[in-house]
């Protein structure tokens, strides 16, 4: 196999182009499925994927390609690594990685940004914060499902 | 801009998931409506249990039934059906002892028949979700345990009394309940007992009394208790005397039996009470026929019937005199009548139905738009 058929070209929604190690992109199964097919060259167009996004995306795959064939003392640092990269993005960066996690469908890219949400919105009200969850409930009927619901609330 | 809301349901879930605790994921439910029942579709909430029935034989201990209701307790439960069979013992008593769940939380539907309810006075009872209560020829331990049961229930919307057996009844019902929509009683020819109903439920849309019974509406704070009612079915029960004057405001059906003495009475109480009832139905609904005394026609004409009566239907008219004197007051009064049917009972001979609808078309009536329908 000769060097360039290793690399493969990915680009963004924003025509922005990004070169990585084939084992690194194979990770998303819709790469995966795309290049199976042949129906597409050595550059793949992702139209759903800014070029901001994706750079965090590959950032993602690089990490997990090469400690996913170096051994087990590794997972740990892998885990902090995780942490340590979803540990500051704001809600919109999340919102967009969960979006291109699932459109390129990798699977433990998905699971741990919905996590990562899961872990920022622990009470009702940081859901309503953090994801600017619009309550489009009439006071009435807020009243009543909360009334039906006591028990969710009183810790 | 709530973007979150506007990923697929499987994303969502997947986020609900992860959430730690199933507390957490239920409560989500206040979010929007978006969320509203997106919980109850979580994975990780399998122990949420969607209905549990218990179809168990006498034979069955009441040790073994506390045994699993305290594991149905355990879980979110959301309908528990517990039914026990007394046809399978000669005599059918009923000695099976049950004590309620005292901590689900969720529970949506409770449906008990055939059991001794204990009343464990030592720890309160509370059920916070459930809207729908039927009560199946059940014992009960104290008259005050009713009462506790009922008020341990601030959401129940739909309450189904319905009695087999004369041992131990409950003579007297509070039926106390704020929310309470639709209240269904019912208890079997052979008890002999009148009961006595108080009913304070200003929400109630639906009352359905089939049994010879004492309705008594207390007032509270100049409401009336039972001034929306929309449906009301009554079986020569009466209503109470010392109670207040009803007035039957948002009533628009109502369906009366005809198959104790005081129906007509009851009738035409209801009728000068309902100021604007659509919809009237005559029916028997037990086997026997009790004659009636004479109608005396009220003084004045219900207004129900000058301003708002739209259908009238009697089903096993008989064409006994009081029956003609009931059927003639109202196609002569009601003025806005549409429509009129009567059947008659199926074994009547051809001879008598053809005089029977002879004599109905022959009398005056107020609407001269109103068809009637005869079989």
């Amino acid at each position: 196999m000769s060097k360039s058929e290793k690399k493969i070209v990915l680009k963004s929604l924003d025509n922005e182009a990004f070169e990585v190690e084939k084992a690194v992109a194979l990770q998303s199964q819709t790469i995966w499925v795309m290049c199976e097919d042949k129906c597409v060259g050595n550059e793949i167009p992702l139209e759903n994927v800014t070029g901001q996004i994706l750079a965090k995306v590959i950032d993602y795959c690089k990490k997990h390609a090469v400690v996913d064939g170096d051994g087990d003392e590794s997972s740990e640092e892998l885990k902090n690594w995780d942490t340590e990269f979803t540990k500051n993005m704001d809600q919109s960066t999340l919102f967009n990685m969960i979006l291109a996690a699932n459109y390129l469908n990798i699977k433990s890219l998905l699971n741990l940004t919905c996590q990562a949400v899961a872990d920022k919105t622990k009470t009702i009200d940081e859901f309503h914060t953090f994801l600017n969850i619009e309550n489009n409930f009439t006071p009435e009927e807020e009243a009543q499902i909360c009334q039906e619901n006591l028990w969710a609330f009183d810790d | 801009m709530d973007r979150i809301s506007q990923l697929p349901d499987e994303l969502l879930l997947q986020i609900l998931s992860f959430l730690p605790s199933t507390k957490q994921v239920v409560a989500t439910k206040v979010l929007s409506k978006r969320w509203q029942f997106l919980w109850k579709m979580v994975p990780k909430l399998a122990p949420v249990i969607q209905a549990l029935h218990f179809k168990l034989s006498q034979a069955c201990s009441s040790g073994d039934i506390r045994v699993w209701i305290r594991d149905a307790d355990k879980r979110c439960v959301l309908e528990l059906i517990i039914d026990i069979d007394i046809c399978s013992f000669p005599g059918g008593r009923r000695s099976t002892r049950v004590s309620l769940p005292r901590s689900c939380r969720m529970l949506v539907t409770l449906k008990l028949s055939n059991a001794v309810l204990v009343d464990d006075v030592s720890s309160s009872i509370s059920f916070p979700s459930l809207k729908k209560l039927s009560l199946i020829s059940i014992k009960f331990a104290s008259c005050n345990f009713v009462d506790k049961l009922l008020s341990s229930c601030p959401v129940l919307e739909d309450l189904v009394i319905h009695d087999q057996f004369q041992d131990d009844f409950i003579a007297v019902w509070r039926v106390k309940v704020p929310s309470l929509k639709s209240l269904f009683v019912h208890k079997s020819e052979y008890i002999k007992y009148l009961r006595w109903f108080c009913i304070d439920t200003p929400s109630l849309e639906c009352l359905h009394i089939l049994e010879k019974a004492i309705l008594d509406v207390s007032h509270h704070n100049s409401l009336d208790p039972i001034k929306s009612v929309k449906h009301l079915e009554l079986c020569s029960s009466k209503i109470s005397k010392d109670a207040c004057p009803v007035v039957f405001l948002r009533l628009e059906k109502l369906r009366v039996c005809t198959c104790g003495t005081q129906w007509m009475y009851l009738l035409m109480h209801v009728l000068g009470a309902s100021p604007n009832l659509r919809a009237l139905k005559l029916e028997r609904r037990g086997s026997q026929h009790a004659t009636a005394p004479e109608l005396s026609e009220p003084s004045s004409v219900p207004r129900c019937l000058l301003t708002s009566l739209e259908t009238f239907e009697w089903v096993q008219y008989e064409g006994a005199k009081e029956e003609k004197e009931v059927a003639a007051f109202i196609l002569r009064n009601a003025n806005c009548l549409k429509k009129a049917t009567i059947i008659s009972p199926q074994h009547t001979h051809r001879d008598k139905k053809f005089e029977m609808v002879k004599e109905l078309a022959s009398w005056p009536r107020g609407s001269r738009t109103c068809q009637l329908v005869f079989d």
